[in-house]
């Protein structure tokens, strides 16, 4: 069940009919509600190509990596949020991308999973750095999330430690031609010795209302 | 895979059936002609009658003549380069679209730019009805633009879920028109309308060729899970699977007569692999003839309304025209 069940405008009437809300102007509630849908406290997270290599009907999971798997263990974790800071505890969040060496498995579903939400909006996975695919500059996770009454968002997330950026994506993101929005070019933390180093993540998903 | 387009449903224009049966033709790859080009040609597209054949380059489009690879025209397009280009009709008119949103309809004699629409993104795929009343074109956004010839007007924007159009076909009496999406369902539209008549959720990887039969009926699907897809138009639903391959089909193109239809495949993580052709056979689903050449790296192709089956490849500074009889 979606956690907040009033619009705007409803909520800040209930508020000012109980008493909680004081408003000290002459403006109707009405325009009060829209102003403040207007002062949106996140923007959203900018979208970016689908890409031809969705597959349907992926597992829900979030180790993606199994035993073996060449390529730098990486851990991506977020929040699904709307553009006015709610947590989207029904959101529904699909990734999908090439393993260590740049292929897609097209016949099964490694690197491909529905991440179940952990509560409170937050969602994690474990998984390999990406390769770089022939046709792309960049490497990349696909996104797809969609949570009730908010717009599908269709994403990809970059690491900034990409050898095409050569340390430095704010100058180089446009290298890749699909890469439209820096924001999607996120720091990357890496952690451990050479033999168990690790990256991590952290990609906030911030839809739409409809 | 991402964006690479073959001409190969621009050739399904024909009417003119086959005068001997495949089958009973020698199925060894023929070289038809060879042209010598001094930069890397990226997509070909071949006229029905297999007399001319167009190149796309970098900024412009090139015209030549297969019988004697003579150049009869060569269109420039300056800093707006083509993203599409195909045949109309029998050659004589060039379908091109441009990076600016553009589309350009071009008398293929005089080079002549004779109507240009203005699409608004990227026309990646452009498919014409066989009546040459629609004009269909994808690319850039989750849209289908579904244009009036005629009048150069905009009928209908056809909405997608969620991926972008990844190749677009009319049914023979333009009545309807099938879109696949990167989202991996396909849609098919009324053209009069413009509503959805029914929507292919079935299929769990992305379709990269579509091609209706002559009657309209069925419609093929060459799909990223290596196989052809036989779908009832009328309902929506795959009736029908062709034996899968090692590879996603990439492009589809469907023989006049509808009894035979090429696929080309390539491995989804080789963008610049070998790209197989099968032929089958629409009624048994059996391979008819195949070039399955480690060589070979088709970029267009299709039928000729003599039945033959023609693709272009590159080898070096030269392109080959072959044909699989």
């Amino acid at each position: 069940m979606p956690k907040y069940q009033l619009n705007r405008r409803e909520l800040i009437e209930k508020c000012a009919a109980l008493g909680v809300v004081v408003t000290a102007t002459s403006l109707p509630i009405s325009a009060i509600a829209k102003i403040w849908d207007e002062r949106e406290v996140r923007h959203a997270t900018p979208p970016n190509d689908f890409g031809p290599f969705y597959k349907k009907h992926s597992p829900q999971a979030r180790e993606l990596r199994a035993a073996g798997d060449p390529g730098l263990p990486l851990t991506v974790t977020g929040r699904v949020l709307d553009t006015r800071g709610e947590v989207l505890e029904d959101a529904r969040v699909e990734v999908w991308h090439a393993d260590h060496f740049g292929k897609y498995d097209i016949e099964g579903y490694r690197f491909r999973a529905q991440i179940p939400l952990e509560g409170k909006g937050a969602y994690s996975f474990d998984s390999v750095m990406p390769g770089h695919y022939p046709d792309r500059v960049c490497q990349h996770v696909h996104f797809l999330v969609s949570a009730p009454g908010h717009k599908t968002l269709v994403t990809q997330l970059y690491f900034a430690t990409d050898p095409v950026f050569e340390g430095d994506p704010d100058k180089n993101f446009t290298r890749d031609p699909l890469l439209i929005s820096r924001e999607l070019v996120r720091p990357v933390v890496l952690t451990g010795d050479p033999k168990t180093m690790h990256a991590a993540v952290n990609f906030e998903l911030c839809l739409e209302r409809l | 895979m991402h964006r690479c387009r073959f001409s190969f449903a621009g050739l399904v224009l024909a009417g003119i059936f086959l005068s001997i049966p495949l089958a009973a033709i020698a199925s060894e790859p023929k070289l038809e002609t060879k042209i010598s080009v001094n930069e890397a040609v990226r997509s070909t597209a071949i006229s029905l009658d297999g007399k001319i054949a167009g190149m796309l380059k970098s900024n412009k489009v090139g015209i030549w003549s297969i019988a004697d690879a003579h150049q009869i025209q060569m269109i420039e397009f300056g800093v707006e380069q083509p993203v599409f280009f195909d045949f109309l009709d029998d050659g004589t008119h060039l379908l091109v679209g441009l990076r600016n949103g553009k589309i350009q309809l071009h008398d293929v004699q005089t080079g002549k730019v004779l109507r240009s629409l203005d699409n608004g993104v990227p026309p990646w795929v452009v498919r014409a009805s066989r009546d040459g009343k629609w004009l269909a074109a994808a690319g850039g956004d989750r849209e289908v633009h579904l244009w009036d010839l005629a009048t150069g007007k905009l009928a209908h924007r056809l909405a997608l879920e969620l991926g972008e159009a990844m190749d677009l076909a009319f049914s023979p009496d333009g009545k309807m028109l099938a879109g696949s999406s990167e989202d991996t369902n396909i849609y098919v539209w009324d053209t009069n309308t413009g509503a959805v008549k029914n929507v292919v959720r079935d299929l769990l990887l992305t379709t990269f060729g579509l091609a209706f039969v002559p009657d309209g009926k069925w419609l093929f699907a060459g799909s990223g899970d290596y196989a052809l897809h036989v779908i009832d138009a009328g309902s929506g639903k795959v009736t029908r699977n062709f034996p899968a391959q090692k590879m996603p089909v990439i492009a589809l193109a469907i023989a006049p007569d509808g009894k035979s239809i090429a696929a080309v495949y390539r491995d989804a993580n080789e963008p610049f692999g070998n790209t197989p052709i099968l032929v089958w056979s629409t009624e048994s689903g059996e391979v008819l003839k195949k070039n399955d050449s480690p060589e070979l790296k088709a970029n267009g192709g299709g039928f000729l309304s003599d039945g033959r089956m023609v693709y272009s490849t590159m080898n070096g500074k030269e392109l080959q025209v072959w044909s699989l009889r």
